[in-house]
This record gives structure tokens, C-alpha cells and sequence, in this order.
């Protein structure tokens, strides 16, 4: 009978949940920045919730809820190798090699629902070796709802720290691989963001919906991806010429 | 919409996205602590319980045998329950991980389905979660929580005839005390707001204590329903002085105070409770009404949250998002919009009573009709839409 009363008990979950906004906070996200130089060197910034991180790597020792300093400083080449071992950088199935001492010292970020780890490193890819392939695996086995907000940044030609922004794109779930493109040089900053698979919950999918594709329609057969940039960034030049996002929804 | 401005208008969702997750990123500030006992992070506002270390320990047990049914359901229904409790979508992520193995397959196992389902439905996803229920309490019809849910998923969905017939189901599966509130709240919703309450009364005088929490936040809403605001407000107080109350009942207690005025109350009862997105917009009206600087603040927290949602594709906050753009931006057009998306997902009195109010906000009272047609297609009753237009 008691057996039955705690059955009955747990069916109360039903009701309650279903009133409930179930996503009364917000959900896990990262935040990853990629700046690609014209030599190959790509800057890694990551923030990551330190809240997530302790779920993993129990940050937490001494369990009494509050996280401090020495508990997150102590920990930060664990934590560094954690999160560089679920993050991938690649070039025609070789590895972006890390390059050694770049990483920054341990500090943080304040995001709109709590304090982030920054991790900063840099790795090496080969400067005209073509696309490099991302794969994005963080707390993929422990929660498939986690995103990683990923920034693309390239070098502007003839610069050294100046950078144009070239796309967001998210990751997670079941897009845990991305491509970032180069499109052939000497074209300046020539970088765009090529889908292979739909961008979760946004409604835009890499395959050319009958919109995109009668737009690409008259495109020029090569390279594809380059028109697209070019008539997106028409698109926007009045209110925001820096933003070239066109290759999300392209066919590219 | 003209289909060549489609993507025209892919392109501005896109630049909002870009735009907001590249000020979410700029906007962080780095900060490097100089003593090692600052605490940079408060993860609970307690020290990790008994259970919690158990759940722990199960979970990795669980990741050791990814197709166990019994282990991963005892630490996925945990992690629900807390879900629940702390209105943290980490642990639905929690729960959908353990049931990994299962997730894709067509037709899982009954127990694994039912779990699956409750994810989804806490999701929003509801086609999906009822298709689950509906092939759960076909293959197990004794499975009282499977019909719970599915009457609940139901009536979230605007199908009170399906929901009615959902409740019949948990007198077959012996949850008679459960069908019987279930039925009671339909009937509530149908116009017998006064039979409906007599019969939830009785019920919480006999039913066992587990139960009297659900059924008062029922006589609540009920009340609310039936223009009873001060029967309402009592219970909520009750159940928050108790330990029934628990965030989803402080927001709707929330909402009747500032429906009446208190704002001040508001405030009081809210504040320290920022992190749960749902009470800090109330708590952000609440400082609207009462003139409070502190609204600023509010504001450009909830704004970041929406957005940070958007930027992940998340569609969960249409209603939040609807009454924040309404209230608190002000936009109604822009409220329209939002709220009557969610109309589409959600049919719930909260959802109907948005979108009449924006709809009135912005002039384009067709959109009430919308709400009116389907409460008399539906038979549902609703004193608080009778007040308006």
C-alpha cells in the first residue's frame, strides 16, 4: 500500500511540471569566441559557466554551495584540459595543434545568469590549408540541451588587431560539427560560414529552401558562397555593414 | 507575408542574433578576484543535501550502464522533480542525458517513453510529448502518471474533451483522488466554477497531505477564474506560508498583487529571487508600478535573458517574453506578435488574457475575437475575460 501512495505521490509531478515554466532560468550556454589570423593562428576565448563546470568537475569540494576563488583557481589546469579536450579545431582531418604556453592566466566574465570561466589559448592551423572544421562536444554527454554560442572573427588584410566579425553560429546537441570556410584568395577577407545541418530551433536549415534557393537561382556557378556574402552584405550595408550572416541561410 | 521578403526578414532574425550574442559576449566583463575566499559563485543557497550526493552517485552509475531502464529512471524522475522545484532547465538536461540510450528510438520502453514525454512536454514540445503519452497508456494503461500528464498536456493544448477523457483514465488506473481534482478543474474551467470548488474543498479535507498542495493552487486559480481574486490571493498566502508554495505559485500570487495594485508587496516578496526568470519579470513590474529606479536594472537583466534564449533558438519564453515586450517595453505590436505565437503552442487562461491585452494595447481588437471564439468552442468560462472587451 505504501508502494502505491509514493506511486501516486510521484504522479503529482505530471500536473505541477506541465503549469510550471519549465525554463524558469536560463538554460546552459557557453560562449566562444574563434578570431583566424591570415597565418593560420586562431585565438580562442571561451566562457563557460561556472555553475556548469561544477557539475562536471565538482568545483564545489567543500559542497556548501558557494564557490570561491581558491575552489575555481586551484582547479584551472584541470579545468583548462577539460574543456580544450571538448573542443576540436581541424584542417582536412588534422588537428589545429595548441599552441604551448598560450593559455592566459585563470579570470572571469559576469554574464546575465552568473560568473563564467575564461579560458584563453591560441591554436595553430595552416594558413591557406582551406576549411577548418570545429567539433563541439562540451557536456554533450550529461546535457544534450547545452548550446555553445560560437563567434567567428577573421584578421582584416593589412592589419594586425583589427578583426571582422563573420558570423555566429550555434552549437550542441545535434549539431555538434561546423565548418568555417575560406573562399579563395586573394579575395580580402573572404571568410564565410558554411552549415552542415540545421541550426537548432531557428528555423533555418543548410539546405536551400525555395526562398534561398530562387535567389541563388541566377547566381554565377562559382563560387557559390561568394555571392551570397556579396548580396548579403548589400542587404545590410546601410545598418549594419559588418554583419555578413547570409551564409547561415545559404545553399553554400 | 510576400514570399520574396522572406528572406529579407531570415536575415533580420539572423542580425538579431548576431547583434545580441555579440553584445552578450562584449558586454561580459572580466573580472579576476584578488583573495582566494571571495566567492565568485553561489550554486545553492544551501550545502549539497544527502539526496543530491546519492543522486550523484547513482548518475554515475547510470553512465556505466547507459541502457539500465530502472537506474536510468530513478535518476531521470529525480532529476525532474528538481527541475520542478528549482525551474532550472539544466536538469530536464540532466534527465535527457540519462535517457540517451533511448532518446531517438521510435518506441521506447513504456517507462522510458513516459520520461521522455515529460521532457518534452517541459520543453513545449507537446506534439511530440503526446504522441508518447498516447502510445504509453495504450501499451501500460495502468500507468496513472502517463494519463496525468496527458490530461494535463491536453488542457494545456485547448482539448478539454480529450483531457476529460484522460482523467477517466486514472480512475482505471486507480488514482482515484487524482482523477478526481483532474476532473474537478475541467469542470471548473467549463463553467461550474462554484460545483467545482464545493468538490475540491471536500477533497482537501479528506485527501492525504501530499496532495492538499495541488489541489489549492486548483481552488486558487479556479477562484481567479471565477473572479474571485480574494479567495485566490488567501490561498496562495496559505500555501506559501506552508511549505506547498513553491515558484510557480509565488508567480501567481505575484500576479494577482500586481493585478491589484501592491507592488510594494511585490517587491518585498521577490527581491533576492532574481535568478528565476519568470519571478524577476514580475518583480520588474513591480518596480514599473511602483516608480522604483531598481527597474532599469530589471529590465536590462530580462532583456539579456531574452535574448541569450534567442540566440539559442529557444521558443519557451513566448508568453514571458510577449508580457515583458508589452509591459515593460511597451510595444505592443511587438507583443502582439509574441503573444499570439504562443497562442498558437498554448492555451492556457494566462495566455488567453495576453493576448487580449495586447491585442487592446495595439488597436487590432480582432485578435480578442480569436481568444473569445475558442473559450465558446472549447466551453470554457473565464470571469476575468468577461471583464473585458
Amino acid at each position: 500500500m505504501k508502494m502505491k501512495i509514493q506511486h501516486l505521490a510521484w504522479a503529482l509531478l505530471g500536473l505541477w511540471a506541465i503549469c510550471m515554466p519549465a525554463l524558469a532560468h536560463k538554460p546552459s550556454d557557453s560562449y566562444l569566441t574563434l578570431g583566424t589570423f591570415d597565418s593560420g593562428r586562431v585565438d580562442v576565448e571561451w566562457h563557460v559557466s561556472l555553475r556548469d563546470i561544477d557539475g562536471e568537475l565538482r568545483l564545489d569540494v567543500d559542497d556548501d554551495g558557494r564557490l570561491t576563488w581558491g575552489e575555481v583557481r586551484g582547479r584551472w589546469a584541470e579545468l583548462l584540459g577539460y574543456m580544450q579536450a571538448h573542443l576540436s579545431l581541424s584542417q582536412r582531418d588534422r588537428p589545429c595543434a595548441l599552441v604551448p604556453g598560450s593559455d592566459q592566466p585563470p579570470t572571469l566574465a559576469s554574464h546575465t545568469d552568473g560568473r563564467y570561466a575564461v579560458l584563453r589559448w591560441q591554436q595553430a592551423c595552416m594558413p591557406t590549408s582551406g576549411d577548418i572544421r570545429i567539433d563541439y562536444t562540451l557536456f554533450a554527454l550529461t546535457d544534450p540541451t547545452h548550446r555553445g554560442i560560437v563567434r567567428w572573427r577573421a584578421q582584416l588584410p593589412a592589419t594586425t588587431d583589427r578583426f571582422e566579425e563573420k558570423g555566429i553560429t550555434v552549437l550542441g546537441g545535434d549539431r555538434p560539427a561546423h565548418r568555417l570556410q575560406f573562399a579563395t584568395r586573394p579575395a580580402p577577407a573572404s571568410l564565410s560560414v558554411a552549415s552542415d545541418a540545421p541550426i537548432p530551433g531557428s528555423g533555418l536549415a543548410s539546405s536551400p529552401d525555395p526562398d534561398t534557393a530562387s535567389s541563388t537561382a541566377e547566381t554565377p556557378p562559382t563560387p557559390a558562397c561568394e555571392h551570397c556574402f556579396t548580396s548579403c552584405a548589400k542587404a545590410w550595408s546601410t545598418s549594419a555593414p559588418a554583419l555578413t550572416m547570409c551564409s547561415f541561410s545559404s545553399p553554400c | 507575408m510576400h514570399p520574396k521578403s522572406r528572406p529579407l526578414s531570415r536575415l533580420l532574425i539572423l542580425w538579431v542574433i548576431m547583434a545580441t550574442s555579440m553584445s552578450a559576449q562584449a558586454a561580459a566583463k572580466l573580472h579576476t578576484p584578488v583573495r582566494d575566499q571571495e566567492v565568485v559563485e553561489v550554486l545553492r543557497e544551501r550545502p549539497l543535501s544527502r539526496e543530491e550526493r546519492e543522486w550523484r552517485t547513482l548518475r554515475a552509475q547510470a553512465r556505466l550502464a547507459p541502457s539500465n531502464i530502472a537506474l536510468a529512471s530513478k535518476v531521470a524522475w529525480q532529476a525532474l522533480r528538481w527541475a520542478r522545484r528549482d525551474g532550472d532547465p539544466r536538469w530536464l538536461g540532466q534527465a535527457q542525458a540519462t535517457l540517451g540510450h533511448w532518446w531517438t528510438q521510435t518506441a521506447p520502453p513504456a517507462d522510458i517513453r513516459l520520461l521522455r514525454a515529460t521532457i518534452l512536454q517541459s520543453n513545449h514540445d507537446f506534439d511530440a510529448s503526446l504522441r508518447d503519452l498516447q502510445a504509453v497508456v495504450r501499451d501500460k494503461p495502468g500507468e496513472a502518471q502517463a494519463w496525468l500528464t496527458l490530461a494535463a498536456v491536453l488542457r494545456v493544448r485547448g482539448r478539454p474533451a480529450e483531457a476529460l477523457a484522460a482523467c477517466e483514465g486514472l480512475v482505471r488506473a486507480g488514482a482515484n483522488w487524482h482523477a478526481e481534482v483532474c476532473t474537478q478543474e475541467l469542470r471548473g474551467q467549463a463553467g461550474e466554477a462554484a460545483h467545482a470548488m464545493r468538490a475540491l474543498d471536500t477533497l482537501a479535507s479528506q485527501a492525504p497531505r501530499e496532495f492538499r498542495g495541488h489541489i489549492q493552487l486548483v481552488r486558487a486559480e479556479l477562484a481567479e477564474r471565477d473572479g474571485k481574486p480574494d479567495v485566490a490571493a488567501k490561498l496562495y498566502a496559505l500555501m506559501l506560508a506552508s511549505d506547498e508554495g513553491d515558484a510557480y505559485v509565488e508567480g501567481a500570487y505575484a500576479d494577482l498583487l500586481l493585478d491589484q495594485g501592491q507592488a510594494d508587496a511585490v517587491i518585498a516578496r521577490l527581491k533576492g529571487r532574481e535568478r528565476n526568470d519568470a519571478l524577476l519579470l514580475r518583480l520588474a513590474e513591480a518596480y514599473d508600478l511602483a516608480g522604483n529606479p531598481a527597474r532599469r536594472t530589471a529590465v536590462q537583466a530580462l532583456q539579456a535573458r531574452f535574448m541569450a534564449a534567442k540566440s539559442r533558438g529557444d521558443r519557451v519564453h513566448q508568453r514571458e517574453e510577449a508580457r515583458f515586450t508589452l509591459r515593460l517595453l511597451r510595444q505592443p505590436v511587438a507583443a502582439l506578435a509574441l503573444a499570439r505565437s504562443n497562442w498558437l503552442i498554448q492555451k492556457e487562461a494566462a495566455d488567453g488574457l495576453l493576448l487580449v491585452e495586447a491585442a487592446l494595447a495595439a488597436g487590432q481588437p480582432q485578435a480578442v475575437d480569436e481568444v473569445h471564439s475558442f473559450m465558446q468552442s472549447v466551453g470554457w468560462h473565464d470571469q476575468r475575460l468577461k471583464a473585458r472587451p
